[in-house]
């Protein structure tokens, strides 16, 4: 019997300022895989979530894409589960919320089930994980269906390639990061079905994942169902080290810049990226809150700035936001689009003007703006752990990203020592013109093409 | 390495039943407090429901309702727009605006313990909000530069033409619900003062959902609502252009790497008793993963990232619609097997697999997509715009468990007309033209009436 450790969580009574008040049950099983538990039998529902240790950044050179056209591939049958059976299978049980996602760091796979339905999930995600049926056939149908998602997200939308063009400028040759999750066009279609054998002969074992049920559920029930439907899956073996994301040093080093000219975009648009240390490392929680002052919402810094009281930009949500990576490096991401009639270096200008006043401390942040910051980021950590899938899904992050998935419970507290002075550290180490990469869409010069678009 | 794997698939056990948050209703002066109790929800939502929809919008001035949502955080008698804005943020609160046919609503999200005063920034905004003349300026040019934007979107053009081809040009439903660039264009400071005075400035009713426990919501619902609104007067009917013959509209995006399809026709109003049985094949035909319509051009023929279909069904006025983006080279085939999958489930019905897997679906899924308090707020905004009785999503459950085959055939049968139907291809028109003449599919026609 495998032991279950738990640790009880913040009494509900207690719980206004906990990140994570529900109980948090773990275990092992013997093949490696880690079990998460974390009861909460409000509804009767429970989300099922697996993290694997694997995204983009294990891609080597000429199979960019492989990873997430694999999670595809996920969904094309194993042994016991025909093509297509696992969405089917999943609904007709009730359940809802079925997905998988790949980023450059992990791949997750989740669905919410009604609590009785849950043996069933379990079931389908053993079954994929021991025996996945990997054929000429679902390989070269997923194929085009990835391409047509490739054209769909990034090559047919105004701006879609943006991210692209930016993580080659932000991370050098050979980075795990240098290359969008999508792939390109040219390797996909060269990919053969052996490179898939391989990539799931090497990452998807037991020992390289984590198995997260939420909800209406006991823990020691889910470890006897997970050691009955995953325990005879054998590992793999050692997993092998990622691809070493270290950088030498974490700036760029320059201003790295790239003028799109393209006829297809409604208006000019700019780009920015930095970069910032990882989303594992400490200051991590205070780069959120410098992107919620400087470019969160109506009342950020950026918005009054540029639209109440220069009205130079389009009215945006987010100008500023981070996108945590957690090796080697994370990226802080910045945009605007110029009004009609206004150039974009005008815009350019100001926008880097309000960024350096910030990291050269001339313009500190006030308590009103780290405390609105703080505010919003709580209703967003409030939001993700109050559904049942988000917060199996961030148990998972914990547990893979950090080892350990009790983390969970300290981010508010973590957030709440954010101070000031850490914000603008921050911004001194990020913002400066040696750490900036920069994408401009231009529409190619001719006076009228805005009304011919209009025409 | 062998692994050994249970062969047998779980059977499960019967569902928990799920019964939806206790409502309760409160009259006020101004109207009514419909609320929905999430016990240990730390987050709450409330909103305003008001008779505001984009078909109370005079003729010419259409996105008006939401240059108006839009205008109200710009300010209000004692706060300017960055004033609101800090003041609303450092609640943790979130603001939100919707406008459909028939309602508008704005409301917050925030943290439970903070939620009465987000409420209070609400009726502020949206009773006294400041309206002023270089707000709105802003606020409008922004608008139209949102809908030349969207307009180079994928899609855009597209839908444009398919409610040009469902009704006819008085219509308010023959254009979108933001307005369009012309009639935005055109807009004034006093249509939004007179569009604000006729449906924003009084009554309404407010929605509240999360935990509950210690929050006043008479006291909520006073703040709010204030003085009564007068009786609405009836909305303007819908004048639905009539389809015969099937057309195909072909809507011009050169250089395009994919074609948008997207096929439509009219459907009943929300009312119709047949609801669930509609529901039910909607969801069988396009409305999961594994629809018909998903399954066949995904998982098939891998002509697409996905395709769906389903009814959206309101107070005056319903349609069906299906849509796909695929690749270019596929357009002509595409739309004939997205066609023959609606011509298929209305002439044979469905499978009592699928009738089995939708029922289980539609119960099963009710609970997890209802967990968060926005999504009860919707839910109650449901209730509300369509007279819908407070346990209604309770007792869907037990229609669907009562929902037989014979029904959803006939729903099939009587709802679904793919020869009338109006199908729009998106796309660039010099490439897909040719194959779509030859399909035999329909008359085609391009529709050169859109633009930005």
């Amino acid at each position: 019997m495998t032991e279950v450790k738990s640790d009880p969580g913040t009494p509900q009574a207690e719980a206004a300022a906990a990140s994570f008040p529900w109980p948090i049950h773990e275990a092992v099983l013997e093949n490696g895989l880690r079990v998460v538990v974390s009861p909460d039998p409000t509804t009767p529902i429970a989300a099922v979530n697996l993290w694997y240790d694997v995204g983009s950044r294990h891609e080597p050179a000429g199979k960019h894409g492989f990873a997430h056209l694999f999670e595809h591939l996920m969904f094309e049958g194993s042994s016991h589960v025909a093509k297509g059976e696992h969405f089917e299978w999943v609904t007709a049980a009730g359940g809802a919320a079925i997905n998988a996602t790949t980023n450059p760091d992990r791949t997750n796979y989740f669905q919410v089930m009604p609590s009785a339905q849950l043996e069933l999930a379990l079931w389908l995600e053993a079954d994929r994980m021991g025996s996945l049926a990997l054929t000429q056939e679902t390989l070269d149908n997923q194929r085009e269906v990835v391409k047509n998602e490739r054209r769909q997200r990034y090559d047919n939308p105004p701006y879609g390639r943006w991210v692209e063009y930016a993580f080659e400028l932000t991370f050098p040759e050979g980075h795990p990061y240098r290359h969008t999750t999508i792939g390109s066009m040219e390797e996909l279609q060269a990919a053969a079905l052996e490179d898939f054998q391989d990539f799931n002969a090497v990452y998807y074992s037991p020992n390289n994942a984590v198995l997260t049920v939420a909800g209406d559920v006991d823990p020691q029930e889910v470890v006897r169902l997970a050691e009955k439907y995953f325990g005879g899956i054998q590992k793999h073996g050692a997993i092998p080290p990622a691809p070493d994301g270290v950088l030498p040093q974490l700036k760029i080093g320059e201003t790295k810049r790239r003028v799109e000219p393209d006829d297809s975009v409604p208006r000019p648009m700019t780009f920015f990226m930095f970069r910032a240390p990882d989303s594992r490392d400490d200051s991590f929680t205070a780069i959120e809150v410098l992107a919620a002052v400087l470019g969160r919402g109506r009342g950020s810094r950026l918005y009054r700035k540029l639209i109440t009281e220069k009205n130079l930009a389009q009215r945006e949500e987010a100008y500023t936001s981070t996108w945590g990576l957690a090796y080697g490096a994370s990226v802080f991401i910045g945009l605007f689009s110029p009004r009609d009639g206004v150039e974009a270096s005008e815009v350019e200008a100001e926008f880097l003007a309000v960024l350096d006043a910030m990291a050269d401390g001339s313009a500190p942040v006030t308590e009103t703006e780290l405390g609105r910051a703080k505010a919003l980021l709580t209703s967003d950590w409030l939001r993700a752990v109050g559904e049942l899938g988000g917060r199996a899904d961030m148990l998972g992050q914990y547990a893979t990203l950090e080892g350990d998935p009790k983390a969970v419970r300290e981010y508010l507290a973590r957030l709440d020592a954010v101070t000031a002075e850490d914000v603008q550290r921050l911004a001194a180490l990020i913002l400066p013109a040696d750490n900036r990469v920069v994408i401009e869409y231009v529409k190619p010069a001719s006076p009228d093409a805005a009304e011919e678009a209009a025409a | 390495m062998t692994n050994t794997l249970i062969a047998e698939r779980p059977a499960g056990g019967p569902p928990r039943p799920y019964v939806f948050p206790a409502v309760t209703r409160t009259a006020v002066t101004g109207g009514e407090v419909v609320a929905a109790h999430l016990p240990g929800q730390r987050m709450a939502y409330a909103g305003v429901l008001l008779e505001a929809g984009v078909v109370r919008e005079p003729a010419g001035r259409e996105g008006v309702g939401k240059i108006t949502a839009d205008l109200l955080r710009e300010g209000t008698e004692r706060k300017t727009g960055d004033e609101f804005a800090l003041a609303l943020e450092s609640l943790g609160a979130s603001w939100s605006g919707s406008v459909d046919a028939d309602v508008l609503r704005v409301g917050v999200q925030a943290p439970v313990d903070r939620i009465a005063a987000a409420v209070a920034l609400v009726a502020e905004a949206l009773r006294r909000p400041r309206l002023a003349e270089a707000d709105f300026e802003r606020v409008r040019q922004d608008r139209v530069a949102k809908l030349t934007t969207a307009w180079a979107m994928p899609g855009t053009r597209a839908n444009e033409a398919l409610m040009r081809g469902l009704y006819l040009p008085e219509s308010r439903y023959s254009k979108q619900d933001t307005g369009t660039v012309a009639s935005v264009s055109a807009l004034t400071l006093d249509d939004v003062r007179a569009f604000h005075a006729a449906h924003l400035a009084a009554g309404g009713t407010l929605l509240l959902a999360g935990d509950l426990t210690g929050v006043d919501a008479a006291e909520l619902g006073e703040i709010l609502l204030g003085q009564a609104a007068p009786e609405p007067v009836p909305a303007v009917p819908t004048a639905a252009r009539e389809l015969k013959n099937r057309e195909i509209v072909v809507v011009d995006r050169p250089g395009s790497v994919q074609s948008v399809v997207a096929i439509a026709h009219h459907g009943p109003r929300r009312d119709t008793e047949d609801y669930t049985a509609i529901e039910a094949m909607g969801t069988i035909l396009g409305g999961t993963f594994n629809s018909r319509l998903n399954h066949q051009l995904r998982e098939v023929k891998g002509y697409t990232y996905g395709a769906r279909g389903g009814f959206e069904l309101g107070r005056d006025s319903g349609i069906f619609s299906a849509s796909a983006s695929v690749h270019t080279e596929v357009t002509a085939p595409a739309a004939a097997d997205a066609l023959a999958e609606i011509e298929r489930i209305k002439a044979e019905g469905v499978t009592d697999d699928e009738l089995a897997s939708t029922k289980a679906y539609r119960t099963g899924s009710l609970p997890i997509a209802l967990q968060t308090p926005g999504s009860v707020g919707g839910a109650l905004a449901q209730i509300v715009e369509f007279g819908l009785p407070d346990d209604y999503f309770t007792r869907k459950y037990t229609e669907y468990i009562k929902l037989e085959k014979d029904d959803v055939d006939a729903a099939a049968a009587r709802r679904l007309f793919p020869e009338h139907a109006v199908v729009v291809i998106e796309g660039d028109a010099e490439k897909i033209l040719p194959g779509l003449k030859e399909a035999g599919i329909g008359e085609v026609r391009v529709d050169t009436e859109g633009q930005a």
